[in-house]
């Protein structure tokens, strides 16, 4: 039977296929005695072998793609394997009680994640995981059931989950992943950012649905809308896979229809596009969008799925990577900014209470110069391959910004000094994403180079929401008075010390918000490479006056829903899309009638 | 049958985790004798990285080795060597 689920969605467009329930749980084993014990050890030894084999392949493999200190983790899973307090504990149980070997894999399994669990340190709490991915593959291969492993889906499939830590998600079969369905997550979470970068449509926040979901379940995922069907009749499925045909045409018409550089308004106000990646894959991706570089480099990735901190080198070599693939293009750096659902065991952070607010980011990297100076000896050497700006996250006031300005100086003397190359006059700005730097962002303007609004986290701050929980995640709203009032105090202090300042964040790639940020002032919007071509359309299609109108109808109504309503109403009457769409036809025949 | 007892400090920054629970084992196997550690709860098999891993030995913490055989000097003399030294690795 059909059910329809409710959702947020965080990454546009429509996936249609069969689902692939991601569970870090037990399969459903059966429970039976065995005639002869040692037929079932035979098997038992048969499942442990073709496991041997595959661990084996799969080292191999991660080595040779992502290097030998990812590699490491399935070599101690084979070793398990040979482990005493394995094999012969389940043969020894097998000849003596006469169960079946995924009775007494389970029970192993049970027993030693248990134990693990219950350990208070983190980092051992978190071997747990070992013994159940261990476990499972031999269950799988005595059930002859294939794992479910993200990170080789067996054929193209919407992945369904509980929740996908960023753990989860950085070994994803990407080009196999239809699309992403999760109970929980926001739509600002790692997982939401990846699925955008990734253009996987997604929704998140569904609170039920894998408890719904049935093995070989067909699901649809409208990450536009926000919601997913379970199960869906002949009929939803021809819709949906018309819907998704014609969405597809839209935007390749979209991507074809849209020139190169900044895009102008109606009235020729040029607006600056950048895209916010994290990964050297989507550099392509931004560059075929048409950015018009990175307002947004994030540099966690380096620092995540791994057991020990990045060396200087390592960063660098990464960082340079970035910088040669866009060329001429600006890249503007961020600085470590861990923290909330970032985490990273290397750093052996303790669990706090109110990780937000906490020990993270530049806080984290003033506390350890020894992590940020690496850091940023490797963007300064990386400095001379491109056009690159730094920029701190979570700036709070002067005296920080000035004490990690004094830090960038003492690197540059340091480098200077061996006689390493950078780039000297690399700007250094700083990200305007808490309510006190927006409250002082005069003082903070004529001492930065620029400002680059953090409206995620800017909007968490000022509406005191946690954006990942899905229970809270709906009163995220970002067009609440407050946060456009943010905005608008952070854009004049800009303009005021004249340095530049790019809005990125989500809100800078909603293409309802567009206008309603031109109308701000803000000239500059750095967003996902898929939100990109909507934007650039929205842009083209304003006229400044009217979105200074705009702006002065929005600033007297302090409800959101009556914003919002606005907003769609406005939308609807702009009508960009058609409009757009239009022009692409009558320059497809004009085209044609010349050649 | 010798059968040898000593009490050791783990010293390392993130405690017996995976890779020293790793090279403990290495360490061990190629000797005859039973080797044991155990702290206050637990009382675990060397040869396992299972057994280790449930040990949870963080920095600071006390396991007493017991080593059961005819080699179980050299054995000690090895483990208790391995483990002072941090495991070889540096903070």
């Amino acid at each position: 039977m059909e059910i329809t689920l409710r959702g947020i969605g965080v990454s546009p467009g429509i996936a249609i296929g069969p689902s692939c329930l991601y569970q870090v749980q037990t399969l459903n084993v059966a429970r039976y005695t065995v005639a002869d014990p040692a037929a079932e050890i035979s098997r038992f030894r048969e499942a442990v072998e073709k496991a041997r084999i595959d661990l084996q392949i799969i080292t191999d493999r991660t080595a040779e793609e992502l290097g030998e200190k990812h590699a490491a983790i399935f070599g101690v899973h084979m070793d398990m394997l040979s482990d005493p307090a394995f094999s012969p504990e389940i043969e020894k149980r097998c000849k003596e009680e006469s169960l079946n070997s995924e009775t007494l894999v389970q029970d192993w399994m049970d027993n030693y994640s248990k134990v693990m669990e219950q350990i208070d340190d983190p980092l051992f709490k978190e071997r747990a995981m070992d013994f159940i991915d261990v476990g499972r593959r031999i269950l799988s291969n005595l059930m002859e059931k294939e794992v479910d492993t993200l990170d080789h889906l067996e054929k193209p499939s919407v992945v369904v989950a509980h929740d996908l830590t960023p753990s989860d998600t950085t070994n994803m079969d990407i080009a196999n992943t239809l699309g992403l369905a999760t109970d929980g997550g926001g739509p600002t979470s790692h997982m939401a950012i990846l699925a955008r970068a990734f253009e996987i449509p997604s929704v998140v926040g569904l609170r039920y649905l894998a408890k719904q979901l049935k093995p070989n379940d067909d699901i649809i995922v409208d990450g536009t809308k926000g919601f997913v069907i379970v199960r869906p009749n002949e009929e939803t499925i021809k819709h949906y896979e018309e819907e998704k045909k014609r969405q597809d045409a839209q935007r390749l018409a979209l991507l074809e229809a849209s020139t190169d550089g900044p895009v102008s308004t109606i009235d020729g106000t040029e607006v600056t596009t950048l895209a916010n990646i994290e990964l050297l894959a989507e550099t392509q991706m931004s560059i075929n969008a048409k950015c018009q570089g990175v307002g947004l480099f994030r540099t966690e990735f380096l620092f995540m799925n791994r057991s020990s901190l990045p060396s200087e080198d390592e960063q660098f070599h990464s960082y340079r990577k970035i910088m040669e693939a866009m060329g001429e293009l600006p890249v503007t750096m961020r600085t470590l900014d861990l923290g909330g659902d970032k985490i990273i065991p290397s750093l052996n952070i303790d669990q706090e209470t109110n990780p937000q607010l906490g020990w993270r980011s530049i806080r984290l990297c003033l506390d350890r110069p020894d992590i940020f100076k690496a850091q940023l000896r490797a963007l300064l050497r990386a400095s001379t391959f491109g056009n690159m700006r730094i920029m701190f996250p979570m700036i709070t006031g002067l005296d920080q910004w000035r004490e990690s300005k004094l830090v960038v100086d003492q690197v540059k003397e340091d480098l200077t000094a061996r006689k390493v190359e950078f780039n000297p006059n690399v700007p250094i700005g700083c990200m305007i994403e808490v309510p006190a730097a927006v409250e002082i962002a005069d003082k903070l303007a004529i001492e930065c180079d620029f400002f680059s609004i953090g409206t995620n986290d800017l909007i968490q701050y000022t509406l005191a929401v946690d954006r990942v929980n899905p229970r809270t995640a709906r009163l995220y709203t970002p067009t609440h008075l407050a946060v456009l009032r943010m905005i608008k105090r952070t854009l004049d202090a800009a303009k005021e010390a004249d340095i530049p300042c790019t809005i990125c964040g989500e809100m800078a790639g909603d293409s309802m918000l567009t206008e309603l940020l031109l109308g701000l002032g803000a000239r500059s919007l750095s967003m996902s490479s898929v939100s990109l071509p909507m934007v650039r359309a929205e842009i083209s299609n304003t006229r400044i006056p009217s979105a200074k109108t705009l702006i002065r109808k929005v600033m007297d109504i302090a409800s959101v829903s009556e914003i919002t309503a606005l907003l769609q109403t406005r939308s609807e009457t702009r009508d960009t899309m058609s409009i757009y769409l239009k022009l692409n036809e009558e320059k497809k025949n004009s085209s044609e009638d010349v050649g | 049958m010798s059968q040898f007892v000593e009490e050791v400090t783990i010293v390392n920054k993130l405690g017996m985790h995976l890779r020293p629970a790793q090279q403990l084992v290495q360490t061990v196997l190629p000797f005859r004798c039973d080797v044991h550690l155990e702290n206050t709860n637990h009382k675990v098999n060397a040869k396992s990285i299972m057994g280790l891993l449930t040990l949870a030995a963080s920095q600071g913490a006390r396991l007493t080795i017991i080593c059961d055989g005819d080699d179980a000097e050299e054995a000690m003399s090895a483990i208790v060597a391995l483990i002072e030294s941090g495991f070889g690795e540096d903070d």
